[in-house]
């Protein structure tokens, strides 16, 4: 058939059609080519007719198009070529134009010849790109999978999320990101959600797990979204990275706690101090009444022992409170780290006590195995041997005749231990687990105390970084305070 | 016949004020002081000791408590007492119970309550008053009450 005969016959065809057509014989030789395919490569009308089919394939496909074109002409049917692929046409300028094309065999006499249909995609293609990037551009990773739990697509957040290059995770099984002591339940879990396919999110009140590329776990919350295109029923599961919110979350639950424990100590700390604070006015108020009594009947003698009872009493009121203050400006000492020399410290102590005026009743002995001067914030030290040394005194025991006090030191491992031993009444055992509480008192002696000593002293020892022990038997008992040589990093640790 | 009184308070001052109110009330009391709740249950589970410090015969014991005192607390003490009377080894009726402590807290009140021998909750500080009160009204049918004990179960009859 010559080509004018051709034209003729097709020539309206492709002219009325709005797509661009173009018929190519087996050689590869365009026949006849329609204005909009013309137009879509750049070329004016009619200059396609005559040329080679490759001026529009691209250039690094040229070299395998004629034998594609021949295996089209071999077994003609109707078609549309690179199935799967992404195809491009060449512009005359050299730019590509994404492309879908269909191949037509026509029969004409003994000659096949092709109907070539180019449609052009770029539209499609941005769009699809749109989409991808605004894939990409989520933060929270997407990762879509088909029915038999491959993943056929992921966006840049699930890649980075799992650790994975760009396209590497597509054809794999989405167990592969599932923690190797979950995956078995996982693929149940997964074709059962395939049978119900309902929106909603993955494991309801259990904690879910990613499995990064390097083996790493981490805590995700996973949507999931059935949907189905085409030809497959897929789910896409949108994954978020909870890591940075668990912890958070850990460390509101334990700010909470500290929080809630801490108003349960003001609680009680409230309560004891009114409770301690309001004693002693009772008994003081009690006791001016009789006073007053006493004085009415002229008995001046009984008045005035009542008085100095009285007095003490006020005098022991305002050390109470002296304590409670001390125990609230525990928190707010300005920690400055300093050398310190202990054997001042404890001597310095001991005589503002009054220590060396009990004479012959109280056997004073310090032993110092350290190196002095320790760093450490002076106060708080002093506030320490205050009390353990008030302590010694107070609870002496008559019994015992001479009352024996013996502060001795030494370092150990990093640590500055000090110990003050005394041979007094002991802490009676079922109260040695509440010695450190606050306003626990243990023993009946004549000189009481306020029952914050040892919790004064244990919470500056906190401060400190360091740590409080003591062991009491009925023939005394031993105080062990251990401080960190190198208090400064223990005391921010302390602080926060 | 005096009546038998004992003063449980750690605080010296506390007790003297108590000591003083009850003789300024004008009742006829033969008085026991314990500085230490221990100190008055050793004697309290002791037939002996009881008997010694105490008495032996019943008119009632006025038991005045205090309540915030170290090693044992008056509320332990109460538990001691509670052990000691669902045992039968002492007769509730033969004891008024009172608590006196410096606190009004309702929280505190509550758990004295719990015990129901408790006849009273006094607030320090007390007087001869308040004790005039409580004997007029816990001592009156102190004759009766005699009779009931002896019928009963002397408590030191084991």
């Amino acid at each position: 058939m010559s080509d004018t005969e051709l034209e003729r016959k097709y020539r309206i065809v492709l002219d009325i059609s709005p797509t661009p057509l173009l018929v190519v014989g087996q050689d590869g030789v365009i026949l006849l080519a329609n204005d909009h395919i013309e137009s879509l490569f750049g070329y004016d009308s009619g200059a396609l007719v005559g040329k080679d089919i490759d001026i529009l394939v691209p250039d690094e496909i040229k070299h395998i198009h004629p034998e594609l074109r021949r295996a089209f002409f071999e077994l003609p049917t109707t078609r549309g070529m690179g199935k799967g692929r992404d195809l491009f046409g060449k512009h005359r300028d050299g730019r590509l134009i994404p492309v879908e094309i269909g191949l037509q065999p026509i029969f004409e006499g003994e000659e096949t010849l092709a109907v070539v249909s180019v449609v052009d995609i770029t539209e499609r293609k941005n769009n699809e790109n749109r989409i991808r990037l605004t894939l990409d551009a989520a933060a929270s990773a997407m990762i879509k999978i088909d029915d038999h739990g491959r993943i056929v697509l992921t966006n840049a957040s699930a890649d980075a999320m799992f650790g994975y290059a760009k396209d590497e995770l597509i054809g794999r099984t989405i167990e592969d990101l599932v923690p190797e002591r979950f995956r078995r339940r996982h693929s149940v879990y997964r074709t059962s959600y395939l049978i119900s396919r309902e929106r909603r999110a993955m494991g309801a009140g259990r904690e879910l797990y990613g499995l990064r590329k390097d083996g790493a776990e981490f805590p995700i919350e996973i949507g999931l979204t059935p949907f189905e295109d085409a030809h497959d029923r897929l789910v896409v599961a949108t994954i978020i990275d909870i890591t940075e919110r668990k912890t958070r979350e850990d460390e509101i639950r334990q700010k909470n706690a500290e929080l809630t424990q801490l108003n349960e100590e003001l609680t009680q700390f409230a309560y004891s101090a009114s409770h301690d604070l309001k004693a002693p006015l009772a008994s003081i108020t009690g006791a001016i009444k009789l006073c007053q009594q006493d004085i009415a009947a002229g008995n001046a003698a009984d008045a005035d022992k009542l008085l100095s009872r009285t007095q003490r009493m006020s005098e022991r009121l305002a050390q109470r409170i002296e304590d409670m203050l001390s125990l609230a400006r525990a928190d707010h000492v300005d920690d400055v780290v300093a050398p310190v020399s202990v054997a001042e410290a404890v001597g310095d102590v001991w005589t503002s006590l009054g220590g060396p005026d009990r004479g012959d009743k109280v056997n004073f002995t310090t032993r110092f195995g350290h190196e002095d001067p320790i760093s450490t914030v002076k106060v708080r030290l002093l506030v320490i041997l205050e009390n353990l040394l008030s302590n010694a005194l107070k609870y002496r025991d008559p019994k015992k005749g001479r009352s024996e006090i013996a502060v001795e030191t030494h370092a150990a491992g990093g640590s500055f231990i000090l110990s003050v031993r005394d041979n007094g009444i002991g802490i009676p055992e079922d109260c040695r687990d509440k010695v450190f509480k606050l306003f626990q008192r243990f023993s009946n002696s004549k000189d009481q105390g306020s029952g914050l000593g040892l919790a004064l002293v244990q919470k500056h020892v906190r401060y400190l970084g360091g740590a409080i022990t003591f062991k009491s038997t009925p023939a005394g008992t031993v105080f062990t305070v251990a401080l960190p040589e190198r208090p400064n990093a223990a005391i921010q640790d302390a602080a926060e | 016949m005096s009546i038998p009184v004992v003063i449980v308070d750690d605080e010296d001052i506390d007790r003297y004020i108590a000591v003083r109110a009850i003789k300024g009330s004008g009742a006829d009391c033969k008085i026991v002081e314990f500085d230490a709740g221990d100190a008055f249950t050793d004697v309290f589970c002791d037939d002996e000791a009881f008997r010694d410090q105490i008495g032996e015969v019943p008119p009632p014991v006025l038991v005045l408590l205090d309540v915030n005192m170290p090693r044992m607390s008056g509320l332990e003490v109460l538990e001691q007492l509670k052990k000691k009377f669902d045992a039968g080894k002492r007769e509730p009726t033969c004891f008024v119970v009172l608590i006196y402590t410096s606190s009004n807290n309702a929280n505190d009140r509550a758990k004295v309550e719990q015990f129901d021998f408790v006849k009273d909750y006094l607030v320090k500080p007390i007087d001869r008053n308040i004790f005039k009160a409580i004997f007029e009204k816990y001592y009156r049918w102190e004759i009766e009450c005699r009779e009931n004990c002896g019928a009963a179960k002397a408590p030191d009859a084991e």
